[in-house]
């Protein structure tokens, strides 16, 4: 019985790596233009401010997340982690899981692949949620803004 | 052989006490004294259906333990061969069929989707909604870690879809 219960899991584990993974390649080809088409034209300095933002003077829960992304390409990891977290978390989430993937896939399981869990969509939630907090806070207690 | 105090033998009616039950259980407890060939313990009066049906080449009754190659559980004094005694009080649970990696990953694109619409914001709209049918989806067949997943789907989806009228409700006063 145990047995079986592990099997089962087992094999919902490999079908939601398998489909992660397939979601993976799917926004590499996306992704890969969009990021070029930013790291050349975007600075990060000039982008319009969130719309949200501008009308209520409010960090919304994504504010930032376009600075964050155009400073990452450019390499500028602290600054893109003070703009939004979210966006370094997840290309390191991504980076991890994919290449560990492709690796055991193409050396047919010999190498161990990262498996998705649970806790890394709860730890993206949770970490959109602190950020918009922190940030409101920051600018309405200590006059504090980011952008 | 014929018959003995524990059961070994052909299977014969079982003499039971002729005392009427006062607790109006489905069971009588028949004791060895009672001559019976099906061993001692509870016999179930009626017809109860068996979750657990026999494994496949038990016989009729022999033996209390059973005979070597059957299934002692079965074939016992607790029951009639082929009846669970605790049929009564289970009630076996309907389980879905797509209860497994089809309601998880449906769980997980509705989570993503649900984050993305609150990221997203004013866009948040287009992603809200999908999020929300594939969640609720996945909350009725998911079970176990599926179906946090699916209810933190349906919370952000819904944070997401009513972001945008909020806002352009607050921008019109």
């Amino acid at each position: 019985m145990i047995l079986r219960m592990k099997r089962k899991k087992y094999r919902v584990d490999r079908a939601l790596d398998d489909g992660m993974y397939i979601a993976g390649l799917a926004a590499l080809v996306v992704l890969v233009p969009l990021g070029v088409w930013y790291a050349r034209h975007l600075n990060e300095g000039w982008l319009p401010v969130c719309m949200a933002y501008r009308l209520f003077g409010v960090y919304c829960p994504g504010c930032g997340g376009s600075r964050a992304l155009a400073a990452l390409l450019k390499g500028r990891i602290g600054l893109s982690f003070l703009y939004h977290p979210l966006v370094l978390y997840t290309a390191c989430i991504y980076t991890g899981f994919m290449g560990s993937q492709t690796i055991s896939r193409l050396l047919k399981g010999r190498v161990r692949a990262m498996h998705f869990h649970h806790w890394f969509l709860y730890a993206a939630l949770g970490i959109v949620l602190v950020n918009c907090i922190v940030k409101n806070v920051l600018k309405f207690c200590f006059h504090i803004m980011f952008f | 052989m014929d018959g003995d105090q524990f059961g070994n033998g052909q299977a014969q009616e079982p003499v039971q006490s002729t005392e009427e039950n006062p607790y109006n259980h489905p069971y009588t407890y028949i004791e060895p004294w009672m001559g019976n060939n099906q061993g001692v313990g509870y016999r179930v009066q009626g017809n109860v259906q068996d979750p657990y049906p026999p494994a496949v080449g038990a016989g009729a009754p022999q033996s209390f333990y059973g005979q070597p190659g059957t299934n002692p559980y079965a074939q016992t004094s607790y029951g009639q061969p082929g009846t669970n005694p605790y049929a009564r009080y289970y009630q076996p649970t309907k389980v879905s069929q797509n209860s497994g990696n089809g309601a998880m990953g449906m769980a997980v694109a509705g989570m993503v989707c649900g984050i993305l619409s609150l990221v997203t914001c004013f866009f948040g709209f287009f992603l809200a909604i999908p999020g929300l049918v594939l969640s609720i989806i996945a909350l009725r067949n998911a079970q176990g870690g599926g179906r946090g997943m699916a209810i933190a789907g349906i919370i952000c989806s819904a944070l997401g879809l009513v972001m945008l009228p909020v806002l352009v409700i607050l921008m019109n006063m």
